[in-house]
């Protein structure tokens, strides 16, 4: 259950941005999520529904949704240059058969955005 | 209105993990994290390293258990540096769990810290502890399959220990699907086949740690013969 230190850092995270810019309410914000991450979504939606509304959490927050998107991987060949997608999770170069390739993308976990209402 | 954040949102673990490798770069201390299953062997990995290890480096120990402190208990009688950390119910540690241990290690006087984590295959891999290497430990008994459903930790891992090969003859596992799935998720990835019950291949496991505490960039406080604090392991039979 990563999901639950994870869903516990997204809410530090959106109460920190609800002073910095003032919001008044939050209703979505958008995570996300590499292949690779291995994250359930149900969880990680179970999670953070908990953690939102547990007592002294804000109360711009509370009603609050979670849209995860999950980021398939790239990955680039060192040698060839080409750009593939891991199939059967073969992380060898299909072109070229190098071994030298490189994750460019699909193994992140970042807050994308937050939709909300600010004060004035 | 629509804020564009685009933060990490493991943020604060990594910047603690930035400050544990600050520390140990000072200290000039190596830091070894083993990751596997519930019972794949990684205490028993243990006390075969820190009998044929600890004649070598100068040793430290930090002991993740969810709730108990059995395991560190089980390495006591080695008479090294060990500090027992509980998660109270977590499935993995994090860098500040971490943090808080090294300050009860005399780091100062040792080459390299071996954390055993919490026994999970997807979990600990999600958190960099500012560790020098991840070591995974998968066992014959789990199956052949677990590279193929665990990948994150398999493709983090500097080296896979399979142990309890003495069971291949007992239990099914096709050791030609295990390599052909590790070669492909990273082919680069060093096995080690090894048997913590009969002790077979635990040399090469040793050669392989030891060459990788010595190739680390910094310089060993090798232990010599007049070095007093330095207790030799006790052994229990
Ligand atoms: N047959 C066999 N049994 C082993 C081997 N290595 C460990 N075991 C046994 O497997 C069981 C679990 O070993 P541990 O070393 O406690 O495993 P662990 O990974 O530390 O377990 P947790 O800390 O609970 O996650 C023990 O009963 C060991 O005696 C091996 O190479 N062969
Ligand atoms: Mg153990
Ligand atoms: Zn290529």
């Amino acid at each position: 259950m990563h999901e639950f230190s994870i869903a516990w850092n997204i809410v530090e995270i959106i109460t920190k941005a609800v002073e910095d810019n003032r919001l008044i309410r939050v209703d979505t914000i958008t995570v996300e999520a590499g292949e690779l991450r291995q994250i359930v979504p149900e969880s990680l939606e179970m999670a953070f529904d908990a953690l939102k509304t547990e007592g002294d959490r804000s109360e711009e927050i509370k009603n609050c949704r979670l849209k995860l998107v999950i980021i398939p991987q790239v990955v680039s060949c060192n040698d060839c240059e080409c750009e593939f997608y891991p199939e059967d999770l073969c992380y060898l170069c299909p072109q070229c058969g190098s071994i030298n390739t490189t994750v460019t993308e699909g193994e992140g976990l970042i807050i994308k955005s937050i939709e909300g209402e600010t004060a004035e | 209105m629509i804020i564009e954040l685009n933060q990490n949102i493991m943020d604060s673990n990594d910047s603690r993990a930035e400050e544990i490798r600050g520390i140990l770069a000072k200290n000039r201390v190596v830091m070894i994290n083993i990751i596997s299953s519930p019972g794949s062997g990684k205490t028993s990995l243990l006390e075969q390293t820190l009998e044929k290890l600890g004649a070598h480096f100068k040793l430290g120990i930090i002991e993740g258990d969810v709730n108990t402190n059995r395991d560190a208990r089980r390495l006591e009688r080695f008479g090294l540096p060990i500090t027992a950390v509980n998660t109270r119910g977590a499935c993995h540690l994090n860098s500040t769990i971490i943090l808080k241990a090294l300050g009860k290690l005399p780091l100062d006087n040792l080459d390299c810290i071996i954390i055993e984590n919490v026994g999970n295959l997807v979990c600990p891999s999600e958190f960099d502890l500012g560790e020098h290497a991840k070591i995974a430990v998968s066992s014959v008994p789990e199956g052949d399959d677990k590279p193929q459903k665990y990948p994150m930790l398999f493709r983090q891992a500097k080296c896979l220990v399979l142990n309890k090969i003495d069971l291949l003859p007992y239990v099914p596992f096709d050791r030609q699907v295990f390599y052909r799935d590790i070669d492909n998720l990273n082919p680069k990835l060093p096995v080690i086949e090894t048997s913590c019950t009969t002790g077979e291949g635990v040399d090469s496991w040793i050669e392989w740690i030891k060459g990788f505490i010595t190739n680390q960039p910094r310089r060993l406080n090798q232990i010599d013969e007049g070095f007093s604090n330095f207790r030799r392991p006790e052994r229990s039979r």
